[in-house]
């Protein structure tokens, strides 16, 4: 390998948990100096905690990482940048109200006499922008009128111009069209004929089977194995990797078990919003747990969200029980009956410092009131007390609030809150996120029984197995799109997830 | 197992509701009540009172919205303004147009209302942040009360649209007895009624009463127009007292109704508030004022130890929060 370090950036037995959740369990492997190393993973398969952890703004629980042979001792984004390691966020990090040059050269590296030496900075600045081929940007323009395209390339110039030793990439393509992709695969490549080590990290297979030395691929926390990219590697080998856990630990719901009920309670009818949602369609029954499935940026959260009015449509009308609703509003849709479990508890959905009581009463105050308003405490006490027992959530008193609690107990308390109003339609987002396998299972349990007293069900998640264990059916989401449904007798991992990576539903290498 | 163990705590646990914490506001009142009373002949005298607490009873009706905002999360500043925006247009329709003092009053409140609805939308529609929007309620207001008050240049009102005032039940002023009423209902409603009780839900978290069906941000309008109107109130029943418009009527109030709140309580953060409790806030400090100006301490002194409260108040409420958190 002429002189190149084989073991450039290594990571060694890395263990972080947060809470009881282990975001990454006993991780260990290598990068070779100039490679392009794509790291992929279904969302929360621990690779986003690794990048932490290799930027400094998280520390490891145990393990180590050597840069060059040198290992790091304190883990701090500093730190980090002093070794040479820069990354592109995914969310853009630019100063809109400055200029490009501003932007690249933010700590002003070009000073004369105490002053910024503009003239030095902007011929710099056009310098740069043309090795990268940004003929059309000028170096004083304000960053703010620059495309996005644009603007992602200029971040990756800023990195490059500190000259790191490593940078990594996360989801550079997912703000760009195929053209603009398409140059900065030439760009990347391009930087690593110069001796540049790229970490890569994309959902989109095609890149990484076009860009990528090496491949990682993470699954659960875990290190799953690191393949070549030769002639001999396909999408498929990628996606079985992703996904291959051994089923035998998680159950798929039975077949037979799937309900047989045509009965329409909640329909979705060409639901979109122009640049987040693609025209959607979707039919809930009785009874029916319908799953939805999409890796990161596929449009899932936004078509939860629009589908209960929690954000503006273009177009589109929802069904409940064959009524179209006239104003999409989660008022209107809690008055039909149809509740809404948040994926993100700690945002929306719990209330963290009132009692647990309050919490579970927030939902259901109409019913338990007269006509005046006045609440009716008793009947209150013995709703939120049945929910508490039916979950068996721990607490010292009623009194006590979630904030205290563990993710698992407040989590089914949010779940007590959406089910006490006894709906008919319950739209569960990440109903497991974060939290222990003993509140996970009794969540499934709950889940499944209240479908069989003939509640639909619609969960988003980003958990495979927990989605083969839950649902009749899984619509698969890619691209703001439904691009496939996959019923109960036809689920695997891989035919699942080869729809949310690639699209296709073929069997063959086809994209 | 863990469900009975659960269930028999619950009970147990459940009878001590008894809060120390929520009680700071009455102690306070009561140690400067005893204080002043044994220190000073003249304080524990019946009139003396009674002009204590109908100062605190006037001042109640512009507390009313407010702390139902407070709890909220949000603040009205414009409560001063509203309150002297009651005695301009008393002067208006009953100098001006001869209008009678139930009528004026009425139709005073309601053009108060609009403006606390249109604050009311623009805060909740755009997201903006209410104090700002209401410091520039307060600004445009206080300029129209200045205009109108001095072309007016202190005409008095005509005597029967401003007598009612001073009448009295037994030997107490009506006002005092309606804020007593008033104080203790919503107190109820509060606790009791759900489309009160939402408010402290909303004061917690406002994307989760989204969530489960209420109309946070219509609740939040609603509360700007009764602050405005309940504030035009009290501003009427002061200039009648006071006999004719003011510019000076409700100067400051929007710092008197913080302070007392948060020593009533509330926090600035939204979830937590009551409304015998502001009353209670503002007595302590209306009482401490009246004591204040018994020692003969200057009164821009007193101001300074106003301000000196409200900031101590403030941390108070920080650390009361975080405590709870």
């Amino acid at each position: 390998m002429s002189g190149k370090n084989t073991e450039y950036l290594k990571i060694n037995n890395i263990t972080k948990a947060y809470g009881v959740v282990k975001a990454l369990t006993d991780v260990s492997f290598s990068i070779r100096q100039g490679e392009i190393h794509t790291i992929l993973g279904e969302n929360g398969a621990g690779k986003s905690t690794l990048v932490k952890i290799i930027m400094g703004e998280e520390t490891p629980d145990s393990g180590t990482i050597s840069l060059d042979g040198e290992q790091v001792k304190t883990f701090t984004p500093s730190a980090a940048q002093a070794m040479g390691v820069r990354m592109v966020h995914q969310e853009l990090a630019v100063f809109e109200n400055m200029t490009v040059a501003e932007n690249i050269y933010p700590s002003h590296d070009f000073k004369k006499g105490g002053r910024i030496d503009y003239k030095e900075l902007y011929k710099e600045t056009a310098k740069q922008l043309e090795r990268f081929g940004l003929k059309t940007v000028r170096p004083e323009e304000q960053m703010g009128g620059v495309t996005l395209a644009g603007q992602q390339m200029i971040e990756i110039i800023r990195c490059i111009v500190a000259n790191p030793k490593v940078i990594i990439l996360d989801e550079p393509t997912s703000g760009l069209n195929d053209e603009e992709a398409d140059r900065l695969m030439e760009i990347l490549e391009r930087l690593k004929a110069e001796g540049m080590t790229i970490i890569y990290i994309s959902h989109r297979l095609k890149e990484i089977m076009r860009i990528s030395d090496r491949v990682t691929i993470m699954r659960d926390g875990q290190y799953v194995t690191t393949l070549q990219n030769d002639d001999s590697l396909t999408e498929s080998d990628l996606i079985n990797n992703m996904v291959g856990r051994d089923l035998t630990l998680h159950s798929i719901k039975n077949p037979q078990d799937v309900i047989n009920n045509k009965e329409v309670v909640f329909e979705v009818k060409n639901l979109a919003k122009a640049h987040a949602l693609n025209p959607s369609d979707l039919q809930l029954h009785k009874g029916e747990i319908l799953g939805i499935f999409g890796l990161e940026g596929s449009g899932v959260t936004k078509l939860s969200r629009m589908m209960y009015g929690l954000e503006r449509k273009d177009s589109g009308d929802i069904y409940v029980k064959g009524e179209k609703l006239n104003k999409l509003t989660p008022k209107n849709m809690v008055d039909k009956h149809v509740m809404y479990l948040n994926n993100n508890r700690k945002v929306a959905g719990l209330l963290l410092d009132m009692p647990v009581t309050d919490n579970v009463s927030l939902p259901i105050l109409g019913k338990v009131s007269n006509k005046l308003g006045f609440i009716n405490s008793k009947e209150l006490k013995r709703i939120s007390t049945e929910y508490i027992k039916k979950f068996a959530i721990a607490l010292p008193s009623l009194s006590t609030k979630p904030r205290k609690l563990s993710g698992g107990n407040q989590q089914k308390v949010m779940m007590s809150a959406c089910l006490a109003p006894e709906p008919e339609v319950v739209i569960v987002n990440e109903p497991t996120r974060g939290i222990d396998v003993g509140a996970k299972e009794e969540i499934h349990k709950f889940l499944l029984e209240i479908a069989k007293k003939g509640v639909g069900v619609i969960v988003f998640s980003s958990e495979l197995p927990e989605l083969m264990r839950l649902s009749d059916r899984i619509k698969i989401m890619r691209d703001n799109t439904i691009v496939g449904e996959v019923e109960c007798s036809e689920f695997t991992e891989q035919t699942l997830m080869r729809y949310a990576a690639v699209g296709a539903s073929g069997k063959g290498a086809g994209v | 197992m863990s469900t009975a163990a659960t269930g028999r705590k619950l009970n147990e646990q459940e009878k001590k509701k008894f809060d120390f914490g929520g009680w700071t506001i009455v102690y306070l009142t009561l140690a400067l009540f005893v204080f002043l009373s044994l220190t000073r002949s003249t304080f524990l005298n019946f009139n003396n009172i009674h002009s204590i607490v109908f100062d605190v009873s006037v001042d109640f009706f512009a507390i009313i919205g407010f702390t139902f905002l407070i709890i909220m999360g949000e603040l009205d500043m414009s409560v001063g303004s509203m309150f002297c925006f009651g005695g301009t247009l008393m002067g208006i329709f009953c100098n001006t147009y001869k209008m009678s003092a139930g009528p004026a009053i009425v139709l005073a409140m309601v053009i108060a209302g609009i403006i606390g609805l249109i604050s009311g939308y623009l805060i909740t529609k755009f997201r903006l942040n209410s104090m700002m929007v209401t410091i520039g309620v307060m600004l445009a207001v206080k300029g129209y009360n200045w205009m109108m008050i001095t072309r007016m240049t202190g005409r008095q009102l005509p005597r029967e649209s401003r007598s009612f005032v001073m009448n009295k039940i037994g030997n107490i002023s009506w006002v005092i007895l309606l804020m007593l009423v008033v104080a203790v209902i919503l107190e109820i409603l509060l606790n009791k009624s759900r489309y009160f009780k939402q408010m402290y839900y909303v004061g917690h978290n406002m994307e989760t009463t989204i969530l489960y069906g209420i109309k946070a941000n219509r609740v939040k309008m609603i509360c700007f127009a009764v602050s405005a109107m309940l504030s035009t109130f009290g501003g009427a029943l002061m200039t009648c007292r006071v006999k004719a418009p003011n510019v000076t009527v409700g100067s400051n109030l929007e710092v008197t109704m913080i302070t007392a709140a948060v020593i009533g309580g509330a926090s600035i953060f939204g979830g937590r508030g009551s409304m015998v409790k502001s009353m209670l806030g503002l007595l302590f400090i209306y009482t401490l004022r009246n004591g204040m100006t018994a020692y003969r301490i200057d009164s821009y002194v007193q101001q300074i130890i106003l301000g000196v409260i409200l900031i101590l108040a403030i941390i108070a409420d920080i650390r009361i929060t975080a405590k709870r958190a």
